[in-house]
């Protein structure tokens, strides 16, 4: 169930070589260098003491994680990089609040799903445009394995879009991002169970909507 | 046996149930067919598990953006939301204390609004008891014989504007226009209002009337 891009935290696979955080350290000598094998913790203490070059190796560190909770909410790259960065910059906003209680990877995700629950609350999601709204006569000429797999997702995406909040949320993190009911819990403020239950309900709400 | 329940379910999936409750979903035919559909579900979810991927310029840009953006802020430089203000105990105690207080100067300010001025308060005579009270001597009016704390008290009432605009407008008062109009007096009335006048109110009272029994030579 796994999400292939999925990136551990504080890992640092399929990410750019960090030329921000080094060209803004370049002026720091070796200290930079030294942040890009830090941990978390040690990256906001350093973010706190006024090291921005630390943020900038948490951005890269965390950014596809966030992006794609967001692309998961909104459907589009447009919207999903906007989104991305307004998770940063509120994460950089709220850094000296962040207590430790959790791991940073927790609290973005946590404010990954805040702001992209808020984003679909205010306006109707816009999904990426698809071949799937051909007609069927097309469709069937034109049946083949790809276009149809993609008309699927299409109409999951649709389908997932329609989920009460906490349904989707949980749904999102569950299924596409392989998070441990105990992580979704501590992201949504909720217990483990209630996770469960949001679980079982999202997916027999999303069969209803399916063969709708 | 119990049929399995929303998080046996979903510990069904992810295989973390106990084996007598996986012994019951292999069994009961209810409980195996509603698995099955949960995983087809799932596996229908499951199809669109990988997203499109963004160029790989994307991220070296995004990572730019972010840090354009927080260029001229303080790392955690957020203000508490209005939500997390009334959430913080410490502030709900001073919030609740301040509304209380809030209230407490507005129901004073009523009181003091609806109350008479020091000015207006009946004279100490009037709550002298009455087998104290001398007979009053031979051709003394009313008002005379209210003694010399209800004439001052006359006085600063003569001297309040709100007072003296009432008596303007009841001099001005046309008696068979009102009845004209609609406006009558019912029974009783004024026995009632007299009732409610202050002592000052009714020592005027009498004057005005002694005033105008003098003037119509009765």
């Amino acid at each position: 169930m796994r999400d292939p891009n999925w990136i551990a935290a504080g890992g640092a696979e399929g990410q750019p070589s960090g030329r921000t955080a080094e060209h803004r350290g370049a002026a720091d000598g070796g200290e930079s260098a030294a942040l890009l094998d830090a941990d978390d913790p040690t990256l906001i203490e350093a973010c706190l003491q006024g090291r921005r070059d630390a943020f900038d190796i948490i951005v890269q560190r965390h950014q596809r994680q966030v992006y794609l909770v967001c692309y998961r909410f909104v459907g589009t790259h447009e919207d999903a990089s906007d989104l991305a960065q307004d998770v940063f910059v509120r994460a950089w906003r709220g850094l000296r609040g962040f207590k430790g209680n959790s791991a940073l990877a927790t609290w973005l995700y946590r404010i990954s799903v805040n702001v992209s629950l808020n984003r679909v609350a205010s306006k109707a999601p816009r999904l990426e445009p698809l071949e799937r709204v051909e007609r069927a006569d097309h469709r069937i000429e034109r049946a083949d394995a790809t276009l149809l797999r993609a008309e699927r997702a299409a109409e999951v995406r649709a389908a997932i879009a329609r989920l009460p909040r906490k349904q989707r949320a949980t749904l999102i993190l569950r299924a596409y991002h392989d998070l441990p009911h105990d992580q979704i819990a501590a992201i949504l403020g909720s217990s483990v169970g209630t996770v469960k239950a949001n679980f079982f309900h999202a997916l027999a709400n999303l069969k209803k909507l399916l063969q709708a | 046996m119990k049929h399995l329940n929303d998080a046996e379910f979903v510990g069904l999936l992810d295989g973390d149930l106990s084996d007598a409750r996986a012994r019951h979903a292999q069994d009961c035919a209810d409980c195996r067919m509603r698995a099955a559909a949960m995983r087809t579900t799932l596996a229908g979810v499951m199809i669109d598990a990988v997203p499109p991927e963004p160029s790989p310029l994307f991220w070296e840009h995004l990572a730019a953006r972010v840090a354009e953006a927080v260029q001229d802020e303080e790392p955690g430089s957020a203000t508490l939301s209005p939500v997390a203000w009334v959430r913080s105990p410490a502030l709900t105690w001073v919030l609740a204390a301040s509304i209380a207080l809030l209230m407490m100067v507005f129901v004073a300010w009523r009181a003091t609004l609806h109350a008479p001025s020091p000015g207006l308060r009946t004279p100490p005579i009037a709550r002298v008891a009455p087998d104290t009270v001398a007979p009053p001597p031979d051709g003394a009016t009313a008002a005379n014989f209210a003694g010399d704390g209800a004439a001052a008290a006359g006085d600063e009432l003569e001297s309040d504007e709100a007072w003296a605009v009432v008596r303007t407008a009841a001099e001005g008062f046309a008696w068979d226009d009102a009845h004209e109009a609609g406006i009558s007096v019912h029974p009783g009335s004024a026995e009632r209002v007299a009732l409610e006048l202050s002592g000052d109110e009714r020592i005027e009272l009498a004057r005005l009337l002694e005033g105008a029994l003098k003037r119509s030579g009765v």
